[in-house]
């Protein structure tokens, strides 16, 4: 009997408690957030995240692939929430990926006013994507086992006897750039003379390791003379003091010059916070940010008239073969799977 | 009556199982329409050689594994030495530790080694099978140890005691020991055999190719889940006959009466020639440890480093931990609820084994698939990497716990039945503190493999969050390898954290 008047007071207090907490709710202003999934390495584009929330005050919440998951997590992540997405941008260490994404209609036009003096080849012609600096392929060769007179200098040269198979590696040619640029010589040489290329390769039994980072750090310790690998990768063996060289392979007159990976970025279709998207991706394409990017070791190649240093070489003296993403896109489903045929056995 | 058995029953299955019968069910679908994706079930040619080479690594790792568990593990449990005392359980925080890491491990190992035998002329492959055997052997050591040390202390003492009379040891040891202790073996043999043979990242770091890598570079190429279901086909049925083949022994086993058994059978008096072997099979689980955090701590280099990796990652750390927790206490209960089905027909053996064979990466399409769709308000959040983790290691818990209840007297769970005065009374006083030593092995199992989890919680991990695991292999791929040795360590010491409180929890209650 005596309890009955307690209850009352704890039902009041109660309601009064749910009351103001409805009202707080519903009167408080959500903080401003967007939500990022990255293929780019997180040592590399946390700290970018972290400056941009620091500038706007704008929350990022990232997701970052790994390359253990061959960096396709995120983008089949992005394809199966497209009914309901979570992520507001993608951003990409890579291209490929990219234009699947709009093949499957994930990405949302968007016309940055920051990617002014980004030449065209980079930008998607329906702005469904942006490319703004980035990576080339590289072959990596250890100076403690190679001559400079000896160095390779062709992408052929990887089928010359005078180098001994079990001295050079590849990653996996059905994963990440190294699929990428498999595409690439598609576009460029043919698919049969690409195929054929790749097949001699298998037949010369030359290494074929797990990932970019497994070809550097064989290079690094001395296991191989040289392998094909990204300039990221390069670097970080470089400024672990390796004893490596980079070396840009055809760059001769009438050779083709060397894949070049541009980093994109894009919006995704109806993510929960465009404006926040809008300004995040007109900052990563910001002149700041990229040569920001830069510093990092991120990026080795502006893609624009950036004065930007870059201790490791002349970017401008790159020659970048000449290919149409879309065009190397149309063929990576093709190369993928012949080199699966090639390589996987 | 019959409805309420058969609502809890429908949850559990599309809880568990919805998104995976979701990817099988669309995979039949686009079969309808698209001609000759049936075919990718049936390996012919170049497919099928990888798959019976395929089957050479998991074959020899698991044997290798079970034959060390049985002997080592009755060293471990036996022995009372304190050396052995004080790694009897200690080895188990290595479990969470992915195999990668194992491979980097062993990879500068194995160098090192070579430099040293170089000199007489000999060294030992860097790459190829012998790594892979190597590597894999070493990270599910503590897995199948860990399950065998459980089979003996489930072995009825005075029963051994009394076969002691008439017999000499190492004959009471081999006839009625092992036998008992074999279920639990089996299991063992099952498990990694099923890790090893859906794993493709330890074999091709050291480029030897597997099956597994076929399925994954199909999804890669066509980004279509129900090529890779089909493509998995074969690996769900090699599943299905290993998991039936593994714990087929169950039946025949003699049922123990104990409840709660501290004492186990002491001072056996072996051959030397099998202590040896005994103390040899031990000897490498001591090497496992040593060499995996020694060199964690001499990677890790100093402890300004160590600061540095903890410092950037404590909000991961928590992520993990409840991860590991969580996916621990959902699986753990989830298996108890299905280790009491799988006695009951061959359907429930089917749907167990499909998440074990299907590659990560796909179970974590289908819970998208379904959740994000279906349930959206549960979807984005951190519900969705623990049922990941449930989805992915339920079927571990679940035979673990069947195994055990089947060394268990089915007269004192009848007699529970009979005499209870609650629904829970029985549950909580007899059935569970019966069948406490299967459930706190499925609950330190499924801590391990859900702090160690990567492909399919990439995939639904909440924005925002991430979790160590995530952490380790973005800066494996920098090359970051103070910062990954760091970060390893940081999952051991959370792996001995979680355990130590879900055994002192679980254990040290029951025995009160």
């Amino acid at each position: 009997m005596s309890l009955k008047p307690q209850i009352k007071y704890i039902a009041a207090i109660l309601v009064i408690i749910i009351a103001a907490g409805t009202y707080i709710a519903l009167n408080q202003e959500k903080p401003r957030e967007v939500v990022i999934y990255t293929s780019v390495d997180q040592i590399f584009s946390e700290p970018i995240l972290d400056e941009f929330e620091e500038t706007t005050g704008i929350i990022v919440k990232a997701v970052y692939d790994v390359e253990a998951t061959k960096t396709t997590g995120l983008v089949n992540r992005l394809i199966a929430e497209k009914e309901n997405p979570l992520a507001d941008v993608w951003w990409n260490g890579e291209i490929a990926q990219t234009i699947l994404l709009k093949e499957e209609d994930v990405l949302s036009p968007y016309s940055s006013p920051e990617a002014v003096g980004i030449p065209d080849a980079y930008i998607d012609p329906e702005g469904y994507w942006t490319g703004f600096g980035g990576r080339a392929r590289v072959c990596l060769v250890n100076t403690e086992l190679m001559d400079p007179e000896d160095l390779p200098s062709s992408i052929y040269d990887f089928l010359d006897e005078k180098y001994p198979a079990d001295q050079i590696a590849i990653a996996y040619p059905i994963f990440g750039t190294t699929a990428t640029h498999v595409a690439a010589l598609y576009a460029t040489l043919g698919p049969e003379e690409a195929s054929n290329f790749f097949a001699a390769l298998s037949m010369r039994d030359i290494r074929v390791v797990d990932g970019n980072g497994v070809v550097r750090d064989l290079v690094a310790d001395g296991s191989i003379m040289f392998g094909l690998t990204d300039t990221d990768d390069s670097i970080g063996a470089i400024e672990r003091g390796a004893p490596v060289e980079m070396v840009f392979l055809d760059q001769g007159p009438d050779e083709m010059g060397t894949l070049l990976i541009p980093n994109t970025i894009a919006l995704v279709k109806d993510g929960p916070n465009v404006e926040e998207a809008k300004i995040f991706i007109d900052y990563l394409l910001s002149e700041e940010t990229v040569g920001e990017l830069v510093e990092l070791g991120w990026f080795q190649l502006p893609l624009r008239d950036l004065e930007v240093d870059q201790e490791y070489f002349d970017a401008n003296n790159v020659k970048g073969m000449t290919v149409n993403y879309v065009e190397i896109y149309g063929f990576i489903e093709q190369a993928k799977r012949e080199m699966t045929e090639i390589f996987v056995r | 009556m019959r409805l309420k058995e058969t609502v809890p029953k429908i949850f559990i299955v599309l809880l568990l199982f919805g998104p995976l019968l979701y990817l099988v069910a669309d995979a039949f679908i686009q079969a309808f329409s698209e001609t000759g994706l049936i075919q990718l079930a049936f390996p012919v040619g170049r497919r099928l050689n990888l798959l019976i080479n395929s089957l050479t690594l998991p074959t020899l790792v698991s044997i290798t594994v079970a034959v060390i568990g049985l002997l080592a593990g009755s060293l471990l449990v036996y022995e009372d030495a304190l050396v052995w005392r004080w790694i009897k359980w200690g080895f188990l925080v290595t479990a969470p530790v992915p195999p990668y890491i194992h491979a980097l491990v062993w990879s500068s190992t194995i160098r090192m080694l070579n430099n040293l035998l170089r000199v007489y002329g000999f060294s030992l492959p860097v790459s190829g099978w012998f790594m892979s055997y190597l590597v894999d052997t070493m990270a599910y050591l503590p897995l199948g140890v860990g399950l065998a040390m459980v089979g003996y202390m489930l072995v009825e003492t005075p029963a051994v005691e009394a076969a002691r009379l008439f017999k000499e040891d190492i004959r009471v040891f081999m006839e009625i020991v092992v036998p008992l202790a074999s279920p639990m073996i089996l299991a063992a043999l099952g498990f990694v055999f099923i890790l090893v043979v859906t794993d493709y990242s330890v074999p091709t770091l050291y480029s030897y190719n597997v099956y597994s890598l076929e399925v994954f570079s199909e999804f890669s190429a066509s980004n279509n889940s129900a090529h890779s279901v089909w493509l998995s086909m074969p690996i769900v049925l090699i599943t299905l006959i290993v998991l039936v083949f593994s714990l087929r022994g169950l039946r025949n086993t003699v049922q123990s009466s104990s409840i709660s058994r501290t004492e186990t059978v002491s001072s056996w008096s072996f051959p030397s020639w099998f202590k040896s072997i005994q103390i040899l099979a031990a000897t490498i689980i001591l090497i496992q440890v040593i060499f995996l955090l020694g060199g964690l701590l001499l990677e890790t280099g100093n402890l300004t480093s160590l600061y540095f990796a903890v410092e950037a990652a404590t909000d991961d750390l928590v992520v993990s931990g409840v991860i590991g927790l969580f996916g621990a206490v959902l699986g753990g209960v989830l298996g108890y609820v299905l280790s009491a089905r799988l006695g009951k027909g061959g359907l429930w053996w089917v749907l167990i084994s499909i998440p074990l064979a299907l590659p990560s990466s796909i179970v974590g399409i289908g819970l998208i698939d379904v959740y994000s769709r279906w349930l959206p308000w549960l979807y984005g959040t951190m519900a969705m990497p623990i049922l990941a983790v449930t989805i992915r290691f339920v079927a571990i818990a679940t035979i673990i716990i069947y195994t055990q209840s089947k060394r268990v007297d089915a007269l004192l769970f009848e007699a529970a039945e009979l005499f209870k005065k609650e629904e829970l009374q029985a549950l909580w006083r007899v059935k569970m503190p019966l069948q406490k030593y299967g459930i706190a092995a499925a609950f330190a199992a499924l801590i391990a493999f859900s702090v160690g989890e990567l492909g399919s919680t990439l995939l639904v991990v909440p924005p925002g969050s991430e979790t160590l695991t995530i952490r380790i292999f973005n800066y494996l791929h920098y090359g970051g390898s103070e910062e990954v040795a760091g970060l390893c360590l940081l999952v051991v010491v959370l792996m001995m954290g979680l355990t130590g409180i879900a055994f002192k929890t679980y254990i040290g209650d029951r025995k009160q």
